[in-house]
């Protein structure tokens, strides 16, 4: 167990002199919040949507006409009836007989 | 607990804040950079709060654990499986980056028990404090650790390390 423990504080006594060579940022550094900008960038776009949207809904009423009346001629449609009513009720037939008889 | 007082103890512990923020982050120096900042303003917004059960640095290293588990869910890093390096590439490694390889070998559990007792000299009860697990696992973790890495400096060693 004892050597063990030597080889492993041996590994660590070296590792913490090679360790000695990184740079450790300032601590004045690290503790200066860094300003997140996203929040800011929200808000901005919001804004900016707003009044764009704004401005468009004002200027858009302002040119389009009260009433706005639309001609055209009038055609007769006429309506077709889907429904054939020619013939007696003895010569009419299914439309769907010709599936009965083919398959 | 005054806001100087705070200043005082994080700028006393800031050499060893970052080398453990830095293990935590599988030695990405930009990462533990990032978690000592979230950190730093964890303790002086009162958001992480010392309840003088443990000793300062022992708090300061929970909190920076529990930082850096957060900053890696949230950057969905997986610092163990990016930092294995092959053969090849250790051979061009510099001194300290061949320490952090064979280091990085060991799961994750054992590297934090065998870092924090044998590199930054705290005592097994405290490291159960600061990787919030019960003492019997953490022996666990401290007995298998070390064999496992003995095996790996051996190892090393013998491959002309």
């Amino acid at each position: 167990m004892d050597t063990d423990n030597k080889v492993i504080k041996e590994f660590f006594d070296k590792m913490k002199r090679s360790d000695s060579s990184i740079e450790i940022p300032d601590f004045q550094s690290v503790k200066k919040q860094k300003k997140d900008m996203r929040p800011l960038i929200a808000v901005a776009a919001s804004l900016v949507l707003t009044a764009v949207s704004s401005w468009y809904l004002l200027t858009g009423d302002e040119e389009q006409p009260a009433v706005e009346i639309i001609l055209t001629e009038k055609k007769e449609i006429g309506s077709m009836s889907l429904i054939s009513t020619d013939g007696t009720i003895e010569e009419w037939k299914s439309p769907t007989q010709s599936l009965i008889n083919d398959f | 607990m005054t806001k100087k007082w705070l200043d005082h103890v994080l700028n006393q512990h800031h050499t060893e804040a970052y080398l453990w923020a830095r293990q935590c982050c599988g030695f990405d120096d930009e990462a533990a950079k990032d978690v000592l900042q979230m950190v730093y303003l964890k303790i002086l917004e009162g958001k992480a709060k010392y309840n003088q059960k443990a000793e300062v640095k022992t708090w300061i290293f929970s909190v920076i654990r529990n930082t850096a588990i957060d900053h890696r869910k949230s950057m969905k890093i997986l610092y163990p499986l990016d930092m294995v390096k092959t053969k090849a590439e250790e051979k061009d490694m510099t001194e300290y980056e061949d320490y952090q390889a064979t280091i990085q070998k060991l799961p994750e559990r054992q590297r934090q028990v065998i870092l924090l007792v044998f590199y930054h000299g705290r005592t097994l009860e405290e490291a159960a404090g600061i990787l919030e697990l019960g003492i019997g696992t953490v022996r666990t973790h401290y007995d298998r650790g070390k064999k496992a890495l003995k095996e790996l400096i051996l190892k090393t060693t013998k491959d002309g390390y």
